[in-house]
């Protein structure tokens, strides 16, 4: 029985006036991969941002291994952690954005090991041999000494998940990793995401490639509106949809 | 004419070298000086709360609008009344120093403020805190982006450190007229001034280039 990793519970979100979540709850084991589909402004990112505690939130609990993050509740009033708490709490997660995000002044081995030196308080020639593991890991490895504009783009985001994924993250936040990439260079990624689910890494998931989202996820969810539209097996959601929106989301969308 | 030119020239090259030494020395503490406050007043631009960031804007906006010569005659006539009592050297040093912070502050914001946010939120999500995303990723990219504009500050207080003659600094431009007065070579001995102050501006200049090329983002 895998333990829980992440717990999401009655999420509310709001910009001001305008209700972005509303009222979310998903949970997710270690070891599994969760796909959130959608169409845009329906909440995803904004999700997935809030439980890596890049938004707040105004309502709801997000617990990491059974631990709430970013908030605290004591007799009843919710208050925010302090910055160092909420430093701490992010390190919980690793997550990889739509456009990358690179550091463009460091080498792609620079990149990765900043984190570890100056967090995790690791040794140069440590950090050095655990950014080198994970350059490998994505099918860089004679690509450390490059800087992020010599890459191509399918390449700067695996060094990009790579950096993500060597702070040793409970789980993994992938926010829209290929929708910035150029048809061709969309797989090389998406492989790299596959074969870290096969490894059995927790993630987390939008995406906007559904057969990808068919392909490697335990289950999938539908947002829309700020809620949760519909969730199940992936079976389930791209062959047997049950609600009108979600046929008419999937209907709109290439497989 | 000429051989009088050079005699002249040769006779005077302890008094010019002292003068260039002063121009430099002038230049250069304000410049560093400038560029210490100036960093300053560029985070509280950028970073500060309300109180801070209002009191570095005025600062910033007040002394980019008043001409150097104007905070030089002021820092030494002026101040004496409220206690303060610069030497002339000193005086001109501070309002150079003064000159120059305003113009780095406000660049410093710019290129603070032109990093994308993608990268400040990368870099909380590897788990820096705002310190160290300062350190580590917001600065050396503001730095870069600021280095031109920095060089062209320099070479302004080079420029504007001809005006702390007017205070009695002895510096390069009082040399030069206090030579002229001597031998009366006023074409030969301004020519002369402007072209040293050139070759210093253009070395800062190249200088610039250089540090430029070998920091740049590839």
């Amino acid at each position: 029985m895998a333990e829980r990793v992440l717990e999401i519970s009655k999420l509310h979100k709001a910009y001001g006036d305008h209700k972005v979540l509303n009222g979310v709850d998903l949970d997710l084991d270690g070891g599994d991969v969760i796909s959130i589909i959608g169409s845009s402004g329906s909440g995803k990112t904004t999700l997935l941002r809030c439980v890596n505690l890049l938004e707040e939130f105004q309502e709801g609990v997000i617990k990491i291994d059974g631990r709430e993050i970013g908030y605290s509740n004591s007799k009843g009033k919710r208050s925010k952690v302090n910055n160092k708490q909420v430093t701490q709490d992010r390190a919980l997660t690793g997550m990889v954005f739509q456009s990358f995000n690179l550091f463009p002044h460091l080498s792609a081995a620079e990149n990765i090991m900043l984190a570890l030196r100056k967090v995790q308080k690791k040794s140069k020639t440590e950090s050095a041999e655990i950014a080198q593991h994970w350059l490998e890991r994505v099918g860089l490895p004679d690509r450390g000494t490059s800087f992020p504009g010599q890459l191509s783009g399918g390449q700067q985001q695996r060094v990009a998940i790579a950096r993500a994924i060597a702070m040793n993250p409970k789980l993994m936040l992938f926010d829209e990793v290929t929708s910035a990439l150029d048809p061709e260079l969309i797989n090389e990624v998406l492989d790299v995401i596959k074969s870290l689910a096969v490894e059995g890494m927790t993630m987390l998931i939008v995406t906007h490639e559904m057969r990808f989202a068919y392909e490697v996820s335990k289950k999938v969810i539908f947002m829309n509106d700020g809620v949760i539209g519909e969730q199940g097996t992936p079976d389930e959601i791209f062959k047997n949809a049950s609600s009108e929106r979600l046929t008419a989301f999937l209907k709109n969308t290439r497989f | 004419m000429s051989t009088g030119f050079f005699n002249e020239l040769w006779i005077s090259k302890m008094m010019i070298f002292r003068g260039i030494y002063m121009c430099v020395f002038v230049s250069f503490t304000a410049i560093v000086i400038g560029t210490i406050l100036g960093m300053f007043v560029g985070l509280a631009l950028t970073y500060g709360n309300m109180f801070t960031r209002f009191l570095a804007r005025f600062y910033v906006d007040v002394i980019r609008g008043v001409p150097v010569l104007v905070l030089i005659l002021t820092i030494y006539f002026v101040l004496p009344v409220i206690k303060i009592n610069f030497t002339a050297l000193q005086a001109g040093i501070t309002s150079l120093a003064i000159f120059s912070s305003a113009q780095i502050a406000e660049m410093l914001r710019g290129g603070l403020q032109n990093i994308p946010k993608g990268q400040t939120e990368a870099a909380k999500a590897v788990g820096l805190g705002f310190f160290q995303t300062f350190v580590f990723v917001s600065l050396p990219q503001a730095l870069r982006q600021v280095l031109p504009t920095w060089v062209n500050t320099a070479v302004e207080t080079v420029k504007g450190s001809t005006l702390v003659s007017l205070i009695g600094v002895v510096e390069l431009t009082l040399v030069m007229q206090q030579i002229i007065g001597r031998n009366f070579l006023t074409m030969q001995f301004y020519a002369m001034a402007g072209l040293i102050y050139f070759l210093i501006c253009f070395s800062i200049e190249r200088g610039g280039k250089y540090v430029e090329k070998k920091v740049a983002i590839k």
